[in-house]
């Protein structure tokens, strides 16, 4: 694990993490994200920006259904955290937990992508192994670049 | 005064003696204002978990025959697209009975979104309890233009 104090730009440090796609499960991106901008040195600030931008990250998706799986990964390098995010679909689920296939949640895109354009530098979508990629990166304040 | 109960699926004016209650979606217990409209407390992370509860809870009041609320944000800690999603859809069931929905709101964070999402020129917005208007409309908080 690095070293919170020295920072190492050509040894990212990488989190990753897998969860049902449940929306009572969206805190764990939110809270992956502000550790690592934490342990990035961001200020409170910007780890409140990046915690709302995660959320809007997941919540992009167009359509998500039960049963699936989101997918995230979190890097830090030289004061620049990059999060991409992806969803799996799954055909099975938890009875308690939804019908699978059920529709859980679908954004309100417009209002997402004005937080998103606010609150990183930069964001995208993109298409890999045939489902959709979202993500996002912001540079801390005083980042030398 | 009536006051309800904290729950999602009806509003239930309190028995005299009834114990408070607070739901898990963190929509609590409804006050009035002194003009007579319900004022509905909202509290905690107002994200993709908690909309659903908080749009039913919502539209709950108004078809209750409140075309006019105010829903108090001064204990909530974050407010993602979604919640805005509800904010929004509700202020148009509001305006469709010729009400209004108001917000009241003193977190910079929340503000901050709402100034992000153009939607601090849409709802009027009140800093405290006290500036609720006890006949009519208030002065609004005023904004950073």
């Amino acid at each position: 694990m690095a070293d919170r104090d020295v920072e190492s730009p050509d040894r990212p440090e990488v989190i990753s993490l897998s969860f049902p796609a449940r929306a009572d499960l969206v805190v764990l991106a939110r809270f992956a994200a502000a550790t690592l901008a934490s342990r990035a040195s961001f200020d409170v600030e910007e780890i409140e920006d990046l915690r709302l931008a995660v959320d809007e990250l997941v919540v992009s998706f167009e359509s998500v259904q039960a049963g699936g799986t989101v997918h995230m990964q979190c890097t830090h390098t030289g004061g620049t955290v990059t999060i991409e995010c992806s969803v799996e679909p799954g055909v099975t689920t938890h009875p308690s937990e939804g019908v699978a296939g059920e529709e859980l949640w679908g954004a309100d895109v417009e209002l997402s992508k004005l937080l998103l354009d606010a609150l990183v530098d930069e964001h995208g979508r993109e298409y890999r192994e045939g489902g959709p990629c979202v993500w996002l990166r912001k540079h801390r304040a005083n980042a030398v670049s | 005064m009536t006051r309800y109960v904290g729950r999602t699926s009806q509003l239930e004016p309190l028995r005299a003696g009834t114990r408070k209650v607070r739901n898990v979606t963190k929509v609590s217990e409804d006050h009035v204002s002194e003009d007579k409209a319900p004022i509905v407390v909202v509290e905690g992370e107002v994200d993709l978990a908690v909309a659903p509860s908080l749009r039913e809870r919502l539209k709950g009041v108004v078809a209750e025959g409140h075309p006019t609320l105010y829903v108090d944000l001064l204990g909530a800690t974050f407010l993602d697209s979604t919640a805005l999603g509800v904010l929004v859809t509700t202020r148009e069931l509001c305006h469709h009975n010729g009400g209004e929905l108001n917000l009241i709101v003193d977190n910079p964070r929340i503000l901050k979104v709402l100034e992000i999402t153009g939607l601090a020129d849409v709802f009027p917005i009140y800093q405290s309890k006290k500036a609720v208007p006890t006949t009519g409309r208030a002065d609004e908080v005023a904004r950073d233009g």
